[in-house]
């Protein structure tokens, strides 16, 4: 079992959450560039690498708040845990967020990702 | 008929279809060790409150709110659970929940909260006894060792399949709060538990 340190109640068990697949999955905006198979790329594709994998998990059974998590698919080992609607931070992080198919896709020019915002 | 209208009136209570007292103990054991009861008719208040409006609520309900989470602040008789960065739980003296209800909806900040009443939906269970961190250990994935889980701190978690929030009142005193749909599987559970050491569950107040 993981052992996965919410960001609000600190570490607990990995039966206490909830996973929500792939994390920074832009939806299409509605535009006439917009054709079914750029949607169904958007439903239906989803990535499944070996190694680093970004996801989004929910403290289901504890405050029921949702956070973004780096895991090694091959060891499990947890990378990063970072907030909703923010890109990871560590190396390894953004290395697999550029390694992701849907940089490169037809659909994420289409839709607009959220742009970090420089301070 | 005119039992389940009564039922109605009176509010739910979580043990409705047990007959309490229950006495469960080895014969080898004088006293029960864990004492269990409900207590009836607490008034609850899921409050959602951003960071902002935070000092304000705490003066509406006359406790201040606790700043970090999985804490509790507790002020004559009402206490405020913080669920999460903005979700607190107001528990109030039974039957001041609908004022308390009513003044929060007509304060100034009543456009920034959003005050959902849960009196009903969730039922309150005290346990003390000198072994009921052990007995708690059984089925919840926390350190319920007396450093960690210290005097006023809340969680939630999981207690058996059920989900609960659990609150230390003192070293060996604990409330939980669950759904009252679930009161009666955590019940059985308990008894189950803590028949090692012996329990008693009493009709509460
Ligand atoms: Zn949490």
């Amino acid at each position: 079992m993981l052992k996965i340190k919410c960001p609000f109640c600190g570490v607990r068990d990995e039966s206490e959450f909830s996973c929500g697949g792939e994390a920074h999955i832009a939806r299409p905006t509605t535009d006439l560039k917009l054709t079914d198979k750029i949607f169904s790329e958007y439903l239906f594709m989803k990535y499944n690498p070996k190694g680093v994998f970004l996801e989004r998990w929910c403290h289901t059974s504890g405050c029921r708040r949702w956070f973004n998590l780096a895991r090694d698919t091959v060891s499990h080992e947890i990378i990063e845990i970072y907030p909703m609607g923010v890109f990871p931070k560590t190396v390894k992080g953004k290395k697999a967020y550029q390694a992701n198919w849907r940089r490169k896709s037809k659909y994420e020019a289409v839709s607009k990702p959220a742009k970090r915002t420089k301070k | 008929m005119v039992d389940t209208i009564s039922r109605i009136v009176v509010g739910c209570t979580a043990f409705n279809d047990k007959k309490l007292p229950i006495l469960k103990k080895p014969e080898s054991l004088k006293a029960p060790l864990i004492e269990l009861s409900e207590i009836k008719h607490l008034g609850k208040l899921n409050v959602r409150c951003g960071k902002k409006n935070r000092d304000a609520l705490g003066k509406l309900i006359h406790c201040n709110l606790p700043i970090q989470i999985n804490q509790i602040n507790s002020k004559a008789g009402r206490f405020a659970i913080s669920l999460g960065p903005d979700e607190y739980l107001i528990l109030a003296e039974p039957g001041s929940e609908n004022q308390l209800e009513k003044t929060l909806n007509s304060s100034d900040i009543s456009k920034y909260i959003s005050v959902v009443n849960v009196s009903d939906a969730l039922c309150a269970i005290q346990i003390s006894g000198p072994k009921v961190r052990d007995v708690l250990s059984k089925g919840c994935a926390i350190d319920f060792h007396p450093d960690s889980f210290y005097k006023n701190k809340a969680v939630q978690c999981d207690l058996a399949l059920a989900n609960i929030v659990l609150v230390c009142l003192e070293e060996n005193e604990f409330i939980f709060i669950c759904r009252t749909s679930f009161a009666e599987y955590i019940l059985d559970w308990f008894i189950d538990a803590s028949y090692e050491y012996g329990i008693f569950v009493s009709d509460g107040i």
